[in-house]
């Protein structure tokens, strides 16, 4: 088996306009065609051919008041301002977003033993890059 | 014999004695010790930690991290009722109380442990346990 070198998830970061989000776990980003049926008659098997492209993005983090990456958020989402979303993979591997808009943060508050979390969600706006 | 209350071994042992001392249960050096017992008096509170669990890791550049570590204190006293009413009180105090710089410090049980007692030249004592798990943001800078 060839050598590998894995990336721990521990070197990724999300960051929202130029300011880290602290407290980040669970990031799920998603950077995908959207695939158009263009099967026809006579066929055998069916076909999908990309279209133009969209990325998701959504993950988890623990509440913190003061956090600037985490204010911005918020205001973000009252506002509803357009910000560029930054998730770095590691150092040199990232997505830079044109732009997204935040579609909601679920705040999660299950337990009395529980630390509190939030749940986010972005929305697409544009293209995301990715630098490699 | 030396006191061993001011060496850091875990810092978090250092600030849980230091807040206990700010609450008025004991003077640090004198009836509450870090790590080991102190000589002469059989009322006493010593506060330690047996390691905790694995840490809270932020997907964050390696910048930050939850440690979790269990504190470990112990009451001492010669007479049983009044060593379970001063392990009941910390207790308490760790339940309704957030220490500075922590994110959460509650017991790990709902009631103080009766360690056990031992034959010493102060007489019978009387030990009395509390487990705490204390959440801490530490800055891996």
């Amino acid at each position: 088996m060839a050598d590998i070198t894995p990336i721990l998830a521990t070197s990724g970061s999300v960051y929202i306009d130029g300011t880290k989000i602290e407290g980040v776990s669970n990031v799920k980003f998603g950077d995908k065609n959207i695939m158009k049926d263009i099967t026809v008659l006579g066929d055998l098997a069916k076909k999908n051919y990309p279209t133009i492209q969209e990325w998701s993005l959504s993950f988890d983090m623990k509440t913190l008041r003061t956090d600037p990456g985490q204010i911005k958020l918020r205001a973000s989402k009252s506002a509803k301002t357009n910000l560029v979303y930054i998730v770095y993979i590691n150092g040199s591997m990232y997505y830079t977003s044109e732009g997204g808009f935040v579609e909601g943060i679920d705040y999660n508050l299950a337990s009395a033993e529980d630390i509190s979390d939030s749940s986010v969600t972005i929305s697409s706006y544009g293209t995301a890059t990715l630098t490699s | 014999m030396e006191n061993y209350h001011k060496v850091i071994i875990i810092s978090l042992v250092e600030d849980v004695a230091d807040w206990l001392v700010t609450k008025g249960e004991g003077t640090l050096g004198t009836n509450l010790f870090c790590y080991r017992w102190g000589d002469g008096y059989a009322d006493g509170v010593l506060v330690t930690s047996t390691g905790g669990n694995n840490p809270e890791r932020f997907i964050d550049g390696d910048v930050s991290r939850i440690n979790k570590t269990f504190i470990n204190i112990l009451v001492r006293n010669d007479d049983m009722i009044t060593g379970l009413a001063k392990a009941e009180e910390i207790l308490s105090l760790f339940e309704k109380n957030l220490i500075t710089n922590c994110v959460s410090n509650k017991p790990r049980r709902d009631e103080v442990i009766y360690v056990g007692n031992e034959n010493t030249t102060m007489g019978i004592i009387h030990y009395f346990g509390i487990d705490i798990l204390v959440q801490q943001v530490k800055s891996n800078t």
